[in-house]
């Protein structure tokens, strides 16, 4: 693990057999998340992707008391989470949102938005804060994430979805906490914009030693950013492992097929994607199985009668990591040299 | 740094806004000063409301007797503002009955939800079912015809309604995120409804509470002039109507200033309620509200330069305006380019470059308040920025047509999906049903849908973003176009789920040679489906040619800096080669180079003058002066 000098009161943040439920109508429910574990190690940064209605984001929220729980524990250090709501929750894990529209009080100015939650904690704590003393805890807030002093005196509408962005991160980040969970952060921003605040939240990470779970649908995004993967598909978590593992060698055919999918920047490793793709010639969409089945059995190219009829259960693949497949091991061999690193970064994985 | 705007814009409280409007301040101005009146009655009442003098009934108005005199010889004018001192009083304390009872449980059942607020709503239920009027007739009799005990009672009455929406704002304001972020960060929820729901509520409540204000009015006035108020001599407005009534074969005069008051009155109290609605809608849209006409359309000057060249489409020096709040500003400025049969244009830029104007101008589909300022759009030999707008509509949809990034937003939620396609075919081709069902049936299996015959009895909203986005290419091919506008078509999917219509795309392209035209911001989906680029920056098209070209060196600092700024461009966990600022909003752009502050080439040259499309080959163009230097890096 990466250890940063500032990361001693930090702690894990571990979730344990997950299940959320979301009520639709009288008496019946959907289930978003279904038995999902996962940990953030203190100081790690841990990616969550999958596509839309996987539950990543009902993970994310449970982790932040905002789901219903129907079962499972989710802790912080010591400290039990499941019931936690409002102040006496821990504000060491903050978060930051997709939409940086809805994220900011459009009736309020920046600075008042930073100020409150430093206000509330000294209420809170019965500690006392100048005015003065706030303001420069502001400004400093601003300055770390690139925006001049001047900010605080405006109004959210004066400012871009990037700049919203930033404004978010600062406020997540005004009470220093140890973890912060970013659902879809950068995913509405533009490639430009994206990359400032991917390389803002990466220099947190590394010279705060601040944790994240990076939530994202985005596999290139993901794999820059995390040190674990964890890949979840209808509630489930599919495969997790190291990242360079996850992205580099998939065990798992719906992991397979996300890295397939994504087009590459550059024309010959994409012409190798999509002919890799069209040749594992995919079953035409089918009803997405029920009850004790694997979840991914109607688009996996590989499915067996075996697969309609038992779930399969996460265990340890054969490369490293975690696999939730019948066939774990069993696939053809794995060979996509674009997704083979760029260059040494020093950091080696065991792949055969 | 750039800021979205220069100037740093207050935002304005709602007093100051309602009062920033002609309606606003005549109406409050009007209140205030009936108030004020009414207030001082007893100051400025020029004479004894009681008084009678028998010789001087039923005057019009007088120097002595400025609103005449009544049946019994009083002073109009006096009892109007004595009477108008009790219906304000009552008036407040219906008001203030009922913010008392629908603002604390508004918000609290809105934010709270759960229990509680069923158990709220149930009652309120109850509460709306209860006739009115009827308990106001036994509360009058209760309470010995007393006003303010009726107008409590109404309050408290009406407060459901208020408090039903005071409830649905903020059950909307609950849902947004940074409410949520407040909680994380330890609020309580005292501070949270002080703090961030009630100040979205003000707007509602003042609207709530003016609207009650006038009915309340209408109420007592008609509980006065029953004579179930507080009996004469008292002066009260629904008295005085009621006098009026009985005189009026003798002196219809009288009911002009009580029947007038009441009606500007309660006329004042709606034109604000409704003033605070408009001006409070107003501050979460940053339009302003504006009413926008249609910017200038450009002379029409001599013919258009013949189109060089036989391709299908030539965008040559295409320039677009928009009217808005601070005036005509040019969102394109000469933006050109060619496409062929077969080939497919990606046109790629940052949002707020201008892809999506281009792609609308093509089609003739500018929002009311832009317009053409210049060049010309030749599609197949014709200039379509000269075409009328029948002849546009001819076009599109058969000729050319258009996908968007959203597709549920295109299908009629209220339609099956096969009759809507169907409705589609049948105004292309003159066809019997039984032919259109066939051709729709051919249509969606063309398009890959699973089921057809399942699919078309389905609704929108029964299908996927994916299949959505199937049934929109299915619509947009009913016509067999020449050429496909594409605007972001996958970047609301998912990657599996893009990478199906991407593939489609291409197979289609591939049976029925037409052209496409695609906006994205996402270079995997260039490399993966186009033919040739476009990359458009502040406006303008800054470098232009076949993809293999683009991607193997980036002509312009600008291409170059957008492809580095990908994650898959830079080492795992490192900074990314990030373009720093953002794109200058329309017309706010540097003289010159329009990159020029963020571009790690520029020079002092570059500020000099507009920078000229330079040919670099047959087949490339680059909107850079030293754009040898890029190439000369590894
Ligand atoms: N508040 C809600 N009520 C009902 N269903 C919900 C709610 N939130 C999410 N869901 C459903 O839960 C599933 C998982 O959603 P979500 O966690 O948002 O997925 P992701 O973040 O991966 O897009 C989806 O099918 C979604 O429709
Ligand atoms: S368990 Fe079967 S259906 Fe599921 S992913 Fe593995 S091979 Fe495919
Ligand atoms: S003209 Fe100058 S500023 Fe503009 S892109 Fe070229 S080098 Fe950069
Ligand atoms: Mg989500």
């Amino acid at each position: 693990m990466k250890g940063t000098a500032t990361a001693e009161e930090a702690a894990e943040l571990t979730v344990s057999d997950l299940v959320v439920d979301y009520p639709i109508g009288r008496r019946r429910h959907r289930r978003a998340v279904d038995g999902v574990s996962l940990s953030v190690p203190a100081g790690r940064a841990v990616g969550l992707v999958g596509e839309s209605g996987s539950g990543k984001s009902s993970v994310a929220k449970a982790v932040l008391g905002m789901a219903p729980l129907s079962a499972g524990r989710i802790t912080y250090g010591t400290t039990v989470l499941n019931d936690l709501r409002g102040p006496a929750r821990p504000q060491d894990i903050q978060v930051v949102f997709q939409d940086p529209y809805s994220s900011l009080d459009p009736t309020k100015t920046i600075g008042y938005t930073l100020q409150e939650p430093l206000r509330a904690h000294c209420a809170r704590t019965g500690r006392s804060l100048s005015a003065a003393a706030r303001d420069e805890l502001v400004r400093a807030m601003l300055a770390k994430v690139g925006l001049p002093a001047g900010t605080a005196e405006r109004y959210p509408a004066q400012f871009s979805g990037g700049q919203r962005q930033r404004i978010s991160i600062a406020r997540a980040l005004i009470l220093q906490p140890r973890l912060l969970i970013c659902d879809e952060a950068v995913s509405a921003l533009d490639l430009s914009i994206q990359a400032q605040i991917l390389n803002l939240l990466l220099e947190l990470h590394l010279e705060l030693g601040l944790s994240l779970l990076f939530i994202t649908h985005d596999l290139s995004v993901v794999n820059h950013v995390a040190e674990d993967l964890v890949v979840m598909f209808r509630g489930r978590v599919m495969e997790s492992g190291s990242a360079e593992l996850v992205y580099r060698q998939p065990q798992h055919p719906y992991t397979r097929q996300l890295v397939m999918s994504a087009p590459m920047q550059d024309l010959e490793a994409q012409r190798a994607r999509r002919e890799r793709r069209e040749a594992l010639a995919l079953p035409p969409a089918r009803q997405a199985p029920l009850g004790e089945a694997c979840p991914f059995a109607h688009r996996c190219p590989f499915a067996v009668d075996r697969c309609r009829s038992e779930r399969p259960l996460l265990r340890s693949a054969p490369l490293g990591g975690q696999v939730a497949c019948h066939l774990a091991g069993e696939l053809p061999p794995w060979s996509d040299e674009h997704t083979q690193p760029r260059e040494a970064t020093g950091s080696t994985t065991s792949c055969p | 740094m750039t800021t979205a705007t220069d100037v740093p814009v207050r935002r304005r409280g709602v007093l100051r806004a309602v009062l920033a409007t002609a309606r606003g301040r005549i109406t409050a101005g009007f209140l205030l000063l009936l108030f004020a009146c009414c207030l001082l009655a007893p100051v400025i009442a020029p004479a004894d409301p009681l008084h009678q003098n028998l010789q001087e009934i039923l005057r019009t108005p007088s120097g002595a007797h400025w609103l005449g005199t009544d049946s019994l010889g009083r002073d109009v004018l006096s009892r109007l503002l004595y009477g108008g001192r009790s219906s304000i009083v009552g008036i407040l304390e219906g008001v203030a009955a009922q913010l008392v009872v629908a603002v604390p449980l508004g918000v609290a059942t809105g934010y709270l939800g759960g229990r509680f607020d069923r158990f709220v709503m149930r009652l309120a239920d109850i509460v709306m079912s209860v006739p009115v009027i009827v308990i106001l007739l036994a509360i009058l009799a209760i309470f010995d015809h007393s006003i303010a005990a009726a107008m409590i009672t109404l309050g408290v009455l009406g407060a459901s309604g208020m408090m039903r929406i005071i409830r649905g704002t903020a059950m909307t304001v609950r849902q947004e995120l940074y409410v949520s972020a407040a909680e994380l960060l330890g609020l309580s929820r005292t501070q949270i409804i002080f703090r961030h729901i009630l100040p979205r509520c003000r707007g509602v409540i003042i609207v709530q509470t003016s609207l009650f204000a006038a009915l309340a009015i209408g109420i007592q006035t008609g509980l006065t002039f029953l004579g179930l108020g507080p009996p004469p001599p008292a002066a009260t407005w629904g008295g005085m109507v009621n006098e009026a009534a009985t005189t009026l074969s003798t002196q219809p005069w009288l009911l002009a200033p009580s029947g007038g008051l009441i009606a500007l009155t309660v006329l004042a109290l709606g034109v604000l309620g409704d003033t605070v609605r408009d001006v409070t809608a107003q501050n979460h849209t940053s339009s302003g509200g504006l009413r926008v006409k249609p910017a200038r359309r450009r002379p029409d000057v001599a013919q258009a330069p013949v189109p060089e060249g036989t391709a299908l489409l030539s965008v040559r020096d295409l320039s677009v305006s928009f009217l808005t709040p601070r005036g005509e500003v040019e969102v394109l400025t000469g933006v050109g380019f060619d496409l062929d049969a077969g080939q497919t244009l990606g046109l790629v830029g940052e949002s707020g470059s201008g892809k999506s104007v281009t792609a609308r101008a093509v089609l003739g589909l500018l929002e009311a308040n832009g317009a053409v300022t210049g060049g010309s759009v030749i599609f197949d030999g014709r200039d379509l920025t000269r075409a009328t707008r029948r002849q546009l509509a001819a076009l599109r949809g058969t000729r050319i047509a258009l996908i968007s990034q959203e597709p549920m937003v295109a299908l009629d939620p209220s339609f099956r999906i096969g009759s809507q396609l169907s409705e589609i075919v049948r105004s292309h081709a003159r066809l019997s049903r039984e032919a259109a069902r066939r051709r729709v049936l051919e249509l969606m299996e063309m398009v890959e849908l699973p089921d057809p015959e399942e699919m078309a009895k389905r609704y929108p909203f029964q299908i996927s973003g994916g299949m959505a986005q199937r049934v929109a290419i299915a619509a947009a091919l009913a016509g067999s176009p020449d050429l496909l506008i594409a605007d972001e078509p996958t970047t609301a999917l998912d990657v599996t789920v893009q990478a199906d219509v991407l593939a489609l795309l291409r197979r289609l392209q591939r049976e029925t040679g037409m052209a496409v035209l695609l906006v994205t911001h996402d270079w995997g989906v260039v490399a993966d489906i186009c033919t040739h680029v476009a990359v458009m920056y502040a406006g303008q098209v800054v470098e232009q040619a076949p993809v293999e070209q683009v991607f193997g060196a980036p002509a312009h600092p600008y291409t170059a800096a957008l492809m580095a700024s990908s994650p898959e461009k830079a080492p795992r966990r490192t900074p990314i080669d990030a373009i720093a600022g953002a794109v200058p909003p329309p017309g706010a752009h540097p003289d010159g180079c329009r990159f020029r502050d963020r571009c790690a080439l520029s020079a002092a040259e570059c500020a000099d003058d507009d920078i000229p499309l330079v040919r670099l080959n047959e087949e490339r163009v680059s909107r850079c002066i030293r754009t040898e230097l890029l190439q000369a890096q590894p």
